[in-house]
């Protein structure tokens, strides 16, 4: 059985289809991106699948089971850290907790985003690259299922985005966390990714759907990738967005 | 809270803005030298005082110099000012607390209902426009002249500014802080104590300051028009007796506790804000 399936026939916002006809299937494990022009719904489809956007026509399930809200086992990582500043690093984390949080676990998910050490510290006195790194933390906490990730690095810089990147993959890897990742980068897309999903505009639908077979851990500029690349390079100029 | 290294030490003890600015003041002042010259005016002005009445450029009958007034106070003091301070204290904490609690819970309440906001809010803004003193006539002929009016008119003062400030605090809370307790399964009574309140407390500060500034406003009013005790009644007590040194007695005393009680609220804002990310921070 897959893990999450995804089908969306209609999503409207006043009148207008932004989302229509998408029909996807995840499997465990997997690391798989979403690209597509801006505007086309791919942050709406994300919120859909998390169960923060409840009004559309169609079916989420997980693991054979449709869903109908928020879900324990789906995380969301926003494009802005969206941390809350009057809790100090440590208990932003906590945050996701639902019992009693536990402090330990939190300071191991500190050291493994590395950030070891800034449990007291308030978010007002991170830069936006550490915040960040405390939000995916955040959002490990309940050793989700599923991460959903709405651009998450594009607020950071080139040389944070790639440490971000690995640390997540190493992350998604090592716990067995499916991801599924929304980015205008189509470099990141393609480093990071099993399967990567391009939306076509107007309204969204799937209009290619991408398997990148090289081996990790994968070297950024190896010719295997570049070659998956331009694959993805012509899929987006198919579909009219570059 | 205890900080875990040198380099967490640094962050927390950068200059903020305005000690930054002060740097670049001419005249070379920082902050703690400003503290003291908040002290410059009223000293000056009394100063001013005790000159021009020895001098006899100013009537000391109509304007009493600072020597008449400190010895006003001693005469006053040996006469029960400590009862007329603590009742109007007393009238004050107590009209203050029944007041702004009122306003935050009311607050709340309406900020979370829609149906109650627009039940209730369209009347309470009409409300707020009345003048205090339009209500004294209302409030004597149902309570009588003992505590109970007085004690009314003080919570009544305090009342709209929580309201207003906690329910536009609520309403300006960020939608993306919202979906963040949202994606955390928070139901709606975690979601108001975990992200709700802790967000709208700038603006409840804010509220109960601007309160308890009216508090003191309303309990002159209140004073004024009938008690026979406290500092409004010393107030229309002097001016009925001719002796302004006993008015203006009142008058400082009313700015000391004002000042004192707001202070207060202040250290206790500082506080529990000192997450926030501004430019006065650390500032008094
Ligand atoms: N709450 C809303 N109300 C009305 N329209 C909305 C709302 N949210 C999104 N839209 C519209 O839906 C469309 C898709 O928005 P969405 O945010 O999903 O795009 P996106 O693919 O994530 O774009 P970007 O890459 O720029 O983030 C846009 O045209 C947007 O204007
Ligand atoms: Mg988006």
């Amino acid at each position: 059985m897959s893990l999450l399936t995804i089908q969306v026939h209609q999503k409207k916002f006043a009148e207008r289809a932004i989302l229509t006809a998408i029909d996807l299937t995840v499997e465990g494990g997997q690391v798989v991106s979403l690209i597509g022009a801006s505007g086309c719904g791919k942050s709406t489809l994300l919120r859909i699948i998390s169960g923060l956007e409840l009004e559309y026509q169609g079916k989420i399930s997980l693991e054979g089971k449709i869903i109908t809200n928020i879900n324990q086992s789906i995380g969301f990582i926003f494009q802005e850290p969206r941390l809350l500043p009057w809790l100090n690093v440590a208990d932003n984390i906590a945050f996701a907790a639902e019992g009693k949080p536990d402090y330990p676990y939190i300071s191991s998910l500190l050291e493994e985003v590395g950030l070891s050490g800034y449990e007291q510290a308030l978010p007002k006195s991170l830069s936006g690259g550490q915040a960040q790194r405390v939000a995916i933390a955040r959002g490990l906490y309940r050793r989700p299922k599923i991460l959903l990730l709405d651009e998450p690095f594009s607020a950071v810089d080139a040389f944070t985005r790639i440490r971000l990147q690995d640390l997540l993959t190493h992350i998604a890897l090592a716990h067995h966390i499916t991801l599924i990742l929304v980015t205008h980068d189509v470099d990141e897309a393609v480093f990071l990714s099993d399967r990567v999903i391009v939306i076509g505009n107007q309204p969204g639908t799937v209009t290619a759907d991408l398997a990148i077979n090289v081996l990790r851990p994968r070297k950024r500029e190896s010719p295997e990738l570049l070659k998956e690349r331009a694959i993805v390079f012509n899929a987006l100029q198919a579909a009219h967005i570059v | 809270m205890s900080i875990p290294s040198e380099a967490m030490n640094e962050a927390y003890h950068q200059p903020s803005f305005l000690q930054r600015f002060s740097k670049f003041n001419p005249s070379g002042l920082n902050i703690s030298k400003l503290n003291l010259i908040g002290w410059l005016l009223p000293v000056l002005f009394f100063l001013g005082l005790e000159i021009g009445a020895q001098q006899q450029w100013l009537e000391a009958r109509l304007l009493p110099p600072p020597s008449v007034i400190v010895g006003t106070f001693k005469e006053l003091f040996q006469d029960n000012l400590l009862a007329h301070i603590s009742i109007s204290a007393f009238r004050v904490l107590t009209g203050f607390l029944i007041g702004s609690g009122l306003g935050l819970i009311i607050a709340i309440l309406v900020g979370l209902t829609p149906i109650l906001k627009q039940l209730i809010d369209p009347t309470f803004q009409a409300l707020r426009n009345v003048p205090s003193l339009a209500w004294v006539p209302l409030l004597l002929l149902w309570f009588g002249i003992d505590e109970t009016p007085k004690i009314i008119m003080i919570a009544l003062g305090a009342f709209f500014p929580v309201y207003l400030n906690v329910l536009s605090g609520i309403q300006n809370v960020d939608r993306k802080l919202i979906e963040v307790g949202r994606i955390y399964g928070l139901n709606r009574g975690q979601l108001v104590k975990r992200i709700l309140l802790p967000a709208a407390l700038p603006y409840i500060f804010t509220g109960l300051r601007t309160a308890l500034g009216l508090s003191w406003m309303f309990l002159v009013a209140a004073e004024l028009i009938a008690a026979s005790q406290g500092l409004g009644y010393l107030l229309s007590d002097g001016r009925e007796t001719s002796r302004p040194d006993r008015v203006i007695v009142a008058i400082i005393l009313i700015a000391i506790l004002g000042k004192f009680s707001d202070s207060l609220l202040q250290s206790l804002e500082n506080k529990s804000l000192r997450w926030r990310d501004t430019a006065l921070v650390n500032h008094q």
